[in-house]
């Protein structure tokens, strides 16, 4: 049985599902809209046991062999959002998000992807040591609250770019002569800025063994946002060298993340600089444009899931570190 | 401006209606005075914690055995569930009465989990309390730095935090009520701590200096105790689970751990509570005190699991064979036998690199 949790109408988890469906795979959606009607039961020491029951459904935790999860903020449910804070309904919701946050770390079922392994992608130096590690190029990077640095270090490169350090969302942006008078500002907060690379961009989906590539042209600083800067944006699918393939898989493999989405770059001298892996991809937008069916390899990942949980999963929990 | 009684809005009936007001200058001002003196003189809450500690042992005992006239109970419930099983079988009963005989056990079984999980919580708050003294102490001190600067809105919010609750009775003086969040102390910078950055901002900035601190610690080549990981800034922030599954697989004895959400919202349970226990820290390989030389290889095994170097473990007794409780990887450090071999880990590491 594979269990799928989060909210039903997102587009990469519903691809996800509809792949499950058409391949024949026994699936189950716990929608995380649901949560106040929702049970679980955690029962553990050297055995992990626990029930999950929804309104029609009772599900044995230990009939899971895979898991692919994209869950929500809880506390943004519109359920949850209008209960009142350490109400009934808000305490249930946060336990209950505890309660199987914890089996998701350690069920020895597949998990795409295991929290915690999410969680270390929450640092972008972090990653950044990661990257380089596995052999790509990675942008001259400064995280500072000194003014003056910044200034230093926007003059010694001239095109700078700035964007968030941890894994909150933000829209990379040049820096220009309008910023300068913010710079007082970063005694608040540390920032950090990179060296603007030149070149093509590709977003790389690995999933398992399988990748995917696209490469991506748009005018826009980040090309996520090129419809808001009224910029096009143009997405075709690419050929990785086999070379280029594994680094990507290696990277993947070593944040202990089996499906990411990686963000490369290719200079036109023929470097390639990776960004930034993300753990929890929302692939749909990429597949639209290319009709690589990411979702199924997805589906099938999940699908074999007892024979890859067991060799990706050792006897004991590790940490990455 | 006045705070009115609620009576006015609650009571249809005119005559039960309340006509008493405050002013909320008056009323608001009496209660900061009151918050800020505890604050500045937190050893009046450490003695309040102490005070109730010393009655703690016989809520402890009293507590205990409410929790084991409960899993007789449920154990009843248990065989009388698998009796009417049998009855099935045996087609002395049809399959709507069993379901009526399961649904009505069923029923009983979550209003017993209900009742657990909350002796539960007493229990727990009974143990946990003296622990966490010396960091009520500097948590009161932090409130206490920041609140000198705190608009109304923020002193608002600060409320909400410490759940203070004033109780206006007209002709009665003002009750308050608070609480300090003991258990969300932890050692990270939350967006709470940053007063100093306006509010639509703090939660951007709490995660952007999480970001690096966590990065920058990890990147540092000196001793520390415990190394950042993912999820946590000292060690793995591992829940309970995470632990008992890991102690058990590593062949120690375990409390089976047990976690019941309950679609009502109201019904959360563990299993299993110590009746007397013992606290066994880890520094650097070594343990603290004197302690049974198995449970301290035992906790070494699981500092070594979890990649750690200070690992405070709570076993339910002192002898060979007791079983795991709890592990806390940012344990409180000022105990007298803990402070020199932290220090010791520190002087040994710092000459050796």
């Amino acid at each position: 049985m594979i269990l799928l949790w989060g909210l039903p109408q997102e587009r990469p988890i519903a691809l996800v599902h509809e792949a499950l469906h058409r391949l024949g795979f026994p699936v189950i959606f716990l929608d995380q809209r649901q949560v106040l009607m929702t049970e679980v039961e955690l029962s553990v020491d050297s055995m992990i046991r626990g029930m999950l029951r929804t309104h029609d459904e009772t599900i044995d935790l230990n009939a899971i062999t895979a898991v692919y999860l994209r869950p929500y903020d809880w506390r943004r449910l519109p359920e949850i959002e209008k209960a009142r804070s350490r109400s009934s309904a808000w305490r249930h919701a946060l336990e209950f998000e505890d309660v199987l946050a914890s089996w998701l770390e350690i069920t020895p079922a597949l998990v795409v992807n295991r929290l915690t392994a999410m969680a270390a992608t929450n640092s972008k130096p972090d990653q950044a040591s990661h990257i380089r590690a596995c052999g790509f190029e990675v942008p001259e990077t400064l995280i500072t609250t000194d003014p003056a640095a910044a200034q230093a270090f926007w003059d010694k490169y001239s095109t700078v770019i700035y964007k968030s350090i941890s894994g909150v969302r933000s829209i990379v942006s040049h820096l220009t002569p309008e910023h300068a008078h913010r710079f007082a500002d970063l005694v608040w907060c540390p920032t950090q800025f990179q060296q603007y690379i030149p070149g093509h961009d590709y977003r790389v989906h690995v999933v398992g063994h399988d990748v995917f590539a696209c490469e991506i042209t748009s005018e826009a600083d980040d090309y996520r946002y090129a419809a808001q800067q009224g910029a096009y944006v143009d997405i075709r699918a690419s050929d990785l060298s086999q070379d280029m393939a594994d680094h990507c898989r290696a990277l993947a493999a070593t944040m202990n993340l089996l499906v990411a989405g990686i963000d490369l770059r290719c200079t036109p001298d023929g470097q390639w600089y990776c960004f930034e892996i993300n753990p929890s991809p929302a692939f749909s937008s990429y597949q639209a444009a290319t009709n690589q069916p990411i979702d199924e390899a997805i589906a099938r990942l999940l699908g074999e899931s007892s024979r890859l949980a067991l060799r990706l999963w050792p006897s004991l929990p590790t940490q990455p570190y | 401006m006045y705070y009115r009684c609620s009576s006015r809005t609650t009571f249809t009936e005119p005559s039960k209606r309340c006509k008493g007001y405050v002013s909320a200058n008056d009323a608001e001002e009496r209660v900061w005075q009151a918050i800020e003196q505890v604050l500045q003189q937190p050893e009046i809450i450490a003695a309040e914690v102490s005070r109730q500690q010393a009655g703690a042992k016989e809520q402890r005992t009293e507590i205990l055995r409410e929790i084991s006239l409960i899993e007789d109970t449920m154990a009843k419930c248990d065989r009388e569930e698998q009796r009417w099983a049998q009855a099935y079988v045996a087609e002395v009963i049809n399959l709507t009465e069993l379901k009526g005989y399961r649904s009505e056990i069923a029923t009983r079984r979550h209003s017993l989990l209900a009742q657990r999980h909350d002796l539960q919580t007493n229990l727990d708050n009974v143990g946990h309390a003296l622990e966490h003294v010396e960091a009520l102490m500097g948590y009161c001190e932090r409130v206490r730095q920041q609140w000198q600067t705190f608009d109304p809105a923020e002193k608002r919010r600060a409320f909400e935090a410490l759940n203070v609750r004033i109780t206006w009775t007209p002709g009665q003086p003002l009750t308050i009520e608070g609480t300090i969040p003991l258990g969300e102390i932890v050692p990270v910078p939350l967006e709470q701590d940053l007063s100093h950055i306006i509010p639509a901002d703090r939660a951007y900035v709490a995660a952007e200096m999480n970001a690096f601190l966590r990065f920058w610690l990890r990147e540092l080549s000196c001793p520390m105790l415990n190394r950042p990981t993912p999820n946590g800034f000292a060690g793995p922030q591992w829940r309970h689970e995470q632990w008992v599954h890991t102690a058990a697989r590593l062949g120690i004895p375990v409390l089976r751990s047990y976690r019941h959400i309950a679609s009502t919202g109201a019904c959360a349970a563990k299993a299993h509570v110590p009746a007397e226990d013992v606290t066994v820290t880890i520094v650097g390989g070594q343990h603290v005190g004197a302690v049974d030389e198995v449970l301290a290889k035992q906790v070494r095994r699981l500092a070594d699991a979890a990649g750690v170097d200070l690992l405070a473990v709570r076993f339910n007794g002192a002898e060979v064979g007791s079983c795991f409780v709890s592990a806390n990887p940012w344990p409180d450090i000022t105990p007298i036998a803990v402070t020199p071999a932290v220090l010791d880990y520190f002087g040994e590491r710092s000459e050796s690199g």
